[in-house]
């Protein structure tokens, strides 16, 4: 069964894949490593776990303001989330995105949601950004 | 976000690829960050001037193909490595060779190359309640406080497109009610010889930052401060928590009350902090208690001439102990400053080994060594364990000094227990 979930768009394109939801807020800048997608900041509580081609439910950043640059290394090799998903627009992930397209990048969709719904997207589930659709598999 | 008709015929293209996408990624951040719109900035000072990995290198070389250019002053954080041959890096270092390429790009694109996290000390320094866009987290709290101009914590790339466009959206500190001060912090039963060092301005700076309560906070009962132990002060919280600004009463200059530093409100909450929190700082951040001396590292943010004479005062011409490597970490500028005023030559005397362009957290000079690094610095003590898998121990500059010079840890501990 799929929930649709009200969303307000911040940056285009549709995709599809597993929710990482994320617990806590994340720093780019040495809290995860570019190269391979994994958190790795020890006082994370989902380190360990790997962001790449994740729909990656975000409730927010913090850290280094040189973390558009960390998020930008990690879309450059490839181990980028397929979309984020956050409850408010964060500009360091705006920011990186925004480098990414003007390097020929894939563009990678970002939207903003009500806290409450990040009840819909646990991590493993099935989302879909779609146009103006956003939703979860909750079967 | 309201663009001006000038602003919206750069997004058009007018002046070229380079502004209509600095100009895009500004009015996306602008809407992002609730902006109403774009005002004018005097300098920006840059945190992406160290390698941070093959996209950056490929992004800063579109740039300059798109042939960007920055439109105010533009200045750049300390970077990855030491660019001049000094002996520290080997110059055909990988590490050596991608720092290099950095920073070409942006000299192309018109920085000053100063590679400092001290903007401070240059000789074009803001003034009260310029707008600026500085992105190096100490220099932020520092403007704001200390000098009274006004910026965000700049992210990286735009702070970039803030200095090509010479603008940034407003939003956050460029707002003067949002300068007000949350919440106060009494410091008036702190023991008053520990006023005079440094080292406490550091270690409620670091209070102030794992306290997530206080967010803007003023600082009462505090008899004075110079500039250095202010930006201590705001460099540890600027490491230990997210602090862009403090006020101290009587010292900072939007703090000349109490009352001028709460906009003349009620503070939504107050903390009083006791003898026993400062001691139980000092013990988070001085390490084990072992005494083998690895080395030692001040300079974290980069050292000031003020500061370089108070270590000639605490050398008092004795010599580092051999096979001690005591590092200080400054600028470009304060290295010139220091070669004027004829203090270089005796400070290399004493075995005190000056780095410059970089700070000793990031690279080659001490990453897995396996004695004990003194540092009188928060920052430093909170950052380079994780960066370098070393141990480190914060410590008065003094106990520095007198551990460096007989080749092991010592400190005077009556210090922080004497009331």
């Amino acid at each position: 069964m799929r929930h649709n979930i009200p969303f307000k768009r911040l940056l285009p394109g549709n995709a599809t894949g597993k929710a990482l939801l994320l617990d806590e807020p994340i720093s780019f800048w040495g809290g995860i490593n570019p190269a391979n997608g994994e958190i790795i900041d020890v006082h994370h509580p989902q380190c360990g776990q790997n962001i790449s081609n994740t729909i990656l439910v975000l409730p927010g950043t913090r850290g280094s303001t040189a973390a558009p640059g960390a998020l930008l290394e990690a879309i450059y090799s490839r181990h980028g989330p397929r979309a984020i998903v956050l409850p408010y627009a964060d500009p360091a992930v705006i920011i990186a995105i925004k480098v990414a397209v003007e390097m020929g990048l894939q563009s990678i969709p970002v939207i903003c949601i009500s806290k409450q719904d990040f009840t819909y997207c646990q991590t493993g589930r099935q989302l879909e950004i779609h146009l103006s659709t956003f939703s979860a598999d909750i079967s | 976000m309201k663009l001006t008709a000038n602003e919206i015929a750069i997004l058009e293209g007018k002046n070229g690829k380079a502004q209509q996408f600095a100009m895009s990624l500004l009015q996306s951040v602008g809407e992002a960050s609730a902006a109403d719109c774009l005002i004018p900035i005097s300098q920006a000072h840059l945190v992406g001037s160290y390698y941070g990995g093959p996209a950056d290198i490929a992004f800063l070389r579109h740039l300059n193909e798109m042939k960007a250019k920055v439109r105010v002053h533009t200045t750049l954080n300390a970077c990855s490595a030491e660019l001049l041959d000094r002996g520290h890096y080997p110059a055909d270092h990988p590490e050596v060779k991608d720092a290099c390429e950095v920073v070409k790009y942006y000299r192309q694109m018109g920085c000053a190359i100063e590679l400092t996290c001290a903007p401070y000390h240059l000789p074009k320094i803001p003034r009260f309640k310029d707008n600026i866009a500085w992105a190096e987290s100490n220099a932020v709290v520092y403007a704001n406080s200390v000098i009274g101009a006004r910026t965000n914590k700049t992210f990286q790339y735009l702070d970039l497109c803030a200095a090509i466009c010479g603008l940034i959206p407003r939003a956050g500190l460029y707002l003067e009610q949002n300068r007000r001060a949350d919440t106060i912090c009494h410091a008036n039963d702190l023991p008053s010889h520990w006023l005079k060092d440094d080292a406490i301005f550091q270690l409620i700076g670091y209070l102030l930052g794992r306290d997530e309560q206080l967010g803007i906070a003023v600082l009462s009962g505090i008899p004075a401060a110079t500039d250095d132990q202010l930006r201590g002060m705001g460099a540890a919280a600027a490491a230990a928590g997210n602090i862009d600004m403090f006020h101290a009463v009587g010292i900072t200059p939007e703090a000349s009350s109490l009352d001028e530093a709460l906009h003349n409100t009620a503070a939504k909450y107050e903390k009083t902090l006791t003898a026993d929190m400062i001691r139980q700082a000092y013990s988070e951040l001085a390490g084990t208690g072992r005494d083998d001396l690895g080395a030692v590292c001040i300079g974290t943010p980069h050292f000031s001439f003020a500061e370089f004479d108070q270590l000639v005062d605490l050398m008092q011409g004795r010599k580092i102990h051999e096979g001690i490597p005591f590092y200080v970490s400054t600028s470009r500028h304060v290295h010139r400053q220091l070669t004027e005023a004829g203090t270089l030559e005796s400070l290399e005397a004493c075995g005190i080994d000056i780095v410059i362009d970089t700070c000793t957290y990031y690279g080659l000079l001490v990453k897995d060594m396996a004695g004990v690094i003194m540092t009188n610095s928060v920052k430093w003590a909170y950052y380079a364990p994780g960066n370098l898998q070393v141990e480190a121990k914060f410590a008065r500059l003094s106990d520095c000094v007198e551990s460096a010079i007989l080749g092991r840890v010592t400190c005077d501990r009556d210090f922080w227990h004497a009331a």
